[in-house]
């Protein structure tokens, strides 16, 4: 394949370009998939406020 | 090489990163902004970086160089770097990374894991590791930049040395993770585009991609003169299995770093500054095309430098890669795009080198400075402070330390470059083997002990060590305490146990250690388990 012999050597350059197809398939899919919810944004800003707190008394 | 091309290219790169500097500089107000961006970072921003950090001058010149002695077999590396680094670090570990640090509100990878245990000890011990480590990988990155740089402008290493370790000290210091992060993402562009260049080059010199890959085919004679002895059986082929190459191209190269990279403190802090799961998944695909190119191209254009230097230059001809660059494996690549590529390319392959190297420095810097100064100062020690001030003190301290081993070692070692990819490889095994069970175990295990914690750290810590210092032969052998104390080299002298990477059996045996503690050990209440696993399904 491509000039290379044997399996090893072409297998791997196969699975090479089929793993980074899979992440740019990943990728699309789940483009919109995970965005920040209401508890985990409360979640951030709780410790945001603490953080000031801390250094306020610091 | 023209210096007035190479100096305005240079200016104009250092003002780029000046600029990003000031602009992290005057977005940083906070620990949290400090050390995890603010938890705001753009998903291009954090997958350039995660590649950035991850591949370093010496991936590039001395793993493209170890590329132009074993062959296209390492691409497997790249495979795994690709479906292990990116696919299955980003999906199956960065979102419960994420969450869990939110939930925990961690600041740094020791204390991820500290807060998960409810263990100060374990945050400290993880810290301390990455502390008493990270400076041997980082003083190899410097070297590789340093030599990289004296040889390219001429000027002496010491100056060279000093010099780049200023500019990384200065924004690394100023600016926090936010610095370190916007200037990763700037250089990996510049990594990419130089590589793909290098590659479309490469082929286009050689006649096209088939054309290139079977006259690297041809050459299979030569390769087996020269190495068969060891097991190379062509640079388009596998080495012979079982043999010396085997060895090192399968245990060192493939496995060593494609599993090391799961378990590096500085790669997984990045899941914990993107603002939700979305950007992590969209990580994926930009962090995919970006290995592909980056740890691919370097493995593909090595091996092809032989068909280069054999029959196009007539200065080499007649000559392998590794004979024409005088047996010196690091000076392959710089002496193939010399060479081979017009001197505009030279300018351009400088400035990504010198992007290579500061890019992973910089979050080397900053995971060895909050480890000193947040995990082992503030948090193990129980000392309080300014937080940012600590770490900035902490990166301080491991710049010096880096510093001084990149300029110490090249006066006890000859050959100094050699060392560049061994201290990566070390690294990335002494992680894996030490880190990989427990971290796996912190995300995936409501059930996972403290002891079992302990247990994996610690076993996969001595054993990893142990290898090192009594068998693996190019470790033992320059470290001279094996023969200091036995009289041997290696303990496995004349086996090929002598060449198996300590990661392939300290992993297994840090494994076994966490399994088995995991029987033993009280396990955490169930309420801080729940906190810790919260939104986590």
């Amino acid at each position: 394949m491509f000039g290379l012999e044997g399996i090893g050597v072409p297998a791997g350059l196969a699975l090479t370009l089929i793993s980074a197809g899979l992440c740019i398939w990943y990728g699309l899919k789940n483009w919109n998939v995970g965005h920040l919810t209401e508890q985990e944004d409360r979640q951030k800003q709780a410790w945001i406020q603490e953080e000031h707190k801390v250094e306020e008394t610091l | 090489m023209s210096i007035p091309l190479l100096t305005s290219v240079v200016l104009v790169y250092l003002s780029i990163v000046a600029f990003l500097t000031v602009k992290a500089y005057r977005g940083t107000n906070s620990a949290a902004d400090y050390m995890l961006a603010g938890r705001e970072i753009h998903p291009f921003v954090m997958a350039m970086s995660y590649g950035a950090t991850f591949i370093s001058t010496s991936a590039i010149i001395g793993f493209g160089g170890a590329a132009a002695v074993f062959g296209m077999s390492v691409l497997w590396l790249t495979f795994l770097t690709i479906i292990v680094g990116i696919f299955i670090a980003f999906v199956f570990f960065g979102r419960r990374t994420r969450l869990m640090g939110l939930n925990l509100n961690a600041h740094t990878f020791p204390e991820l894991l500290g807060r998960r245990f409810n263990s100060r000890g374990i945050q400290g011990m993880t810290a301390l590791l990455i502390f008493a480590a990270m400076p041997l990988y980082a003083s190899v990155v410097l070297m590789g930049g340093g030599k990289f740089i004296s040889q390219i402008m001429a000027i002496d290493y010491d100056v060279a040395l000093f010099f780049l370790t200023l500019i990384v000290a200065l924004y690394v210091i100023m600016g926090g993770l936010k610095a370190v992060m916007y200037t990763d993402a700037f250089q990996a562009s510049i990594m990419f585009s130089g590589l793909m260049i290098l590659l479309g080059f490469t082929y286009y010199k050689l006649g096209g991609i088939t054309t290139a890959h079977q006259r690297l085919t041809d050459m299979q004679e030569i390769a087996v003169k020269i190495f068969g002895a060891k097991g190379h059986t062509g640079w388009t082929a596998f080495p012979e299995l079982g043999s010396e190459y085997w060895l090192i191209v399968v245990t060192t190269i493939i496995l060593g770093v494609g599993i090391g990279v799961l378990a590096q403190p500085q790669l997984i802090v990045r899941f914990m500054t993107v603002k939700s799961s979305r950007e992590l998944n969209r990580a994926v695909l930009i962090g995919g095309i970006f290995i592909l190119v980056a740890v691919g191209v370097p493995f593909i254009v090595g091996p092809l430098s032989n068909v280069f230097f054999y029959y196009e230059n007539p200065a080499t001809a007649g000559k392998i890669s590794l004979l024409a660059a005088d047996k010196n494996v690091a000076q392959i690549i710089p002496m193939y795009i010399s060479t081979s590529m017009p001197q505009w390319f030279t300018a351009l392959f400088m400035i990504t080198m010198l992007s290579a190297a500061m890019s992973t420095l910089s979050s080397q810097f900053h995971a060895m400075g909050t480890a000193l100064g947040r995990d082992i100062y503030e948090k193990a020690l129980g000392r309080s402070g300014n937080s940012v001030l600590l770490t900035r003190i902490g990166i301080l301290f491991a710049i010096m330390l880096s510093y001084f081993l990149a300029w110490g070692l090249p006066h006890f070692f000859e050959g100094g470059t050699a060392i560049i990819a061994r201290g990566t490889a070390i690294f990335f095994g002494i992680c894996a083997a030490a880190f990989l069970p427990m971290y796996f175990g912190a995300i995936y295990f409501r059930g996972m002990t403290k002891l079992s914690a302990y247990a994996g750290l610690v076993s996969g810590t001595l054993v990893s060590f142990f290898w090192l210092f009594f068998v693996h032969l190019k470790e033992s052998k320059p470290l001279q305490l094996c023969n200091a104390l036995f009289g041997v080299d290696s303990l496995a002298m004349g086996s090929k146990w002598a060449l198996v990477d300590p990661l392939v059996i300290a992993l297994p045996a840090s494994i076994l250690a966490t399994i088995l503690f995991n029987l033993w050990g009280r396990r955490l209440p169930e309420q801080h388990v729940q906190r810790c696993f919260d939104k986590i399904r």
